[in-house]
């Protein structure tokens, strides 16, 4: 009998042994893109160009985040022009060659690398996990005719896992 | 809020108070419209997926990816294939080549691989298991097939941006952003293998780094899916540099690699190259087999 009163015991420490050695798990591999904040041009002068630098703290960002190490890039797709709601007109907006940094695992602008956004970062590796973080910024030219309304645009980022 | 543009009313010193109200109101709009293509509201968006190769076997073909919204928003996102491969420019930088018409000699998955479902909302903190599923309407030959699955999102309504608070309520910006995700997919029949060759590497030291270009074939009948290492060594077989670059190779590529000599002290170095299957993003159990490759060359850094 008292045997058998060590059975549950015994049983519990077996399944405990094989849920501790059991298959070891590779942590899935993950992206996750987060806008952090938009492309802020304050006030504007009609007629003339307001630029917005992307060490700026009004520059568009986003966070690339990777829970291993991986090769990836990133393109944007950017617009030449907001449209106005409703039709009617557009505004030119525009983004420099080195309109754009990116930096690993630092929030700071200053010091991180200058790409063109209109190309993108072809290919960085991440040795380990990390985080990519991009600033982007640009300049609109709204003419002295400019119609009042609501403007609108599209940035596309296309991130790959170069595999 | 500070308004700074004038009219040619204003140039020609023409003074009529209303149209001055009407035009300053007008530009105030214009102001908070053009303005600012935001600072808020974008953090809004984010959406998390996992994992970032899908890997489907003939005798299994079906299997599944998860997509999060950890966004504060819903989140309108969607699923298609096109076909596309790694590439390495004129100066070794990889990056992906989509081609939504590939030869037909390619071997691409495009046609029968799935994604249910294709369309979706994700509500803010809200998961989704998408089924992919592979269903070739023919005999496939014993090689394997690709794609890249692209997984696009956005906001489900416009980001209100820009709102100054002493603008007018109807005068705003909203900017949309979408956010395309690329994932590798690979369709595997039964009976492939793969193997590569790796040529002797074209090694120089400039720029304060060792910069090497080395050519990598494919052989078999499948993608080689791996990692290149760099390892350089003194004379004592001391380490002075390592560097691990995650690639796949599935017809050619020549990569750049380099390793920095900031700390490096002048001598002569062996630099070894090793490529293996073995890569920290996909689990090794789903990676096919391959011999590990060397090469190594000497480098003599001033």
């Amino acid at each position: 009998m008292p045997v058998l009163h060590r059975w549950p015991r015994t049983l519990a420490l077996v399944s405990s042994l094989v849920l501790l050695l059991g298959p070891v798990r590779v942590a899935s591999a993950q992206t996750q893109v987060t806008a952090l904040s938009g492309l802020d041009f304050g006030a504007i002068i009609s007629g003339t160009t307001s630029t917005i630098a992307p060490t700026a703290a009004q520059a568009m960002s986003f966070r690339i985040r990777a829970n291993v190490g991986l090769s990836l890039g990133f393109t944007m797709t950017l617009p030449t022009v907001l449209t106005r709601v409703g039709g009617g007109a557009t505004m030119p907006v525009s983004f420099c060659t080195t309109c754009a940094r990116y930096r690993l695992n630092n929030t700071n602008p200053a010091g991180g690398v200058t790409f063109n956004p209109n190309v993108g970062v072809l290919a960085l590796v991440l040795l380990v996990a990390g985080d990519v973080y991009v600033w982007v910024g640009g300049s609109t030219s709204p003419p002295l005719n400019q119609p009042a309304g609501n403007y609108t645009g599209t940035v596309t980022l296309t991130v790959a896992a170069i595999i | 809020m500070k308004i700074l543009a004038f009219n040619d009313r204003v140039h020609t010193n023409v003074w009529r108070a209303g149209e001055w109200v009407r035009d300053a109101m007008r530009l105030m709009r214009i102001a908070a419209g053009v303005v600012a293509l935001a600072a808020t509201p974008l953090s809004a968006q984010s959406v998390l997926i996992a994992p970032t190769a899908i890997i489907i076997d003939a005798n299994r073909p079906s299997t599944a990816i998860t997509l999060v919204n950890t966004g504060t928003a819903p989140a309108e996102v969607s699923l298609s294939f096109t076909f596309g491969l790694p590439a390495t420019d004129s100066v070794g930088n990889m990056h992906i080549t989509l081609d939504e018409s590939p030869a037909d000699s390619m071997p691409s998955a495009v046609d029968f691989v799935h994604a249910y479902p294709s369309r979706l909302v994700l509500p803010a903190g809200g998961r989704q298991v998408v089924r992919l599923v592979a269903a070739p309407q023919r005999k496939l030959e014993a090689k394997e097939y690709w794609a890249r699955l692209i997984v696009t999102s956005r906001q489900g309504r416009p980001m209100a941006v820009g709102t100054s608070t002493d603008a007018p309520a109807d005068a705003q910006v909203a900017l949309d952003l979408e956010v395309r995700s690329v994932l590798a997919v690979f369709y595997r029949p039964a009976g492939l293998s793969t193997a590569l060759d790796m040529s002797a590497p074209n090694t120089r030291v400039a720029n304060g780094q060792i910069e090497t270009r080395v050519r990598l074939q494919r052989g078999g009948n499948a993608a080689f899916v791996g990692s290149v290492s760099a390892v350089l060594r003194d004379s004592t077989g001391r380490v002075h540099g390592k560097k691990d670059i995650p690639l796949g190779v599935y017809y050619d590529l020549e990569p750049l690699i380099t390793l920095g000599l900031a700390s490096v002290p002048k001598g002569t170095y062996e630099l070894e190259l090793s490529a293996r299957p073995e890569r920290p993003d996909v689990p090794n159990g789903m990676l096919l087999p391959a011999k590990v490759v060397k090469q190594r060359t000497a480098v003599v850094v001033p």
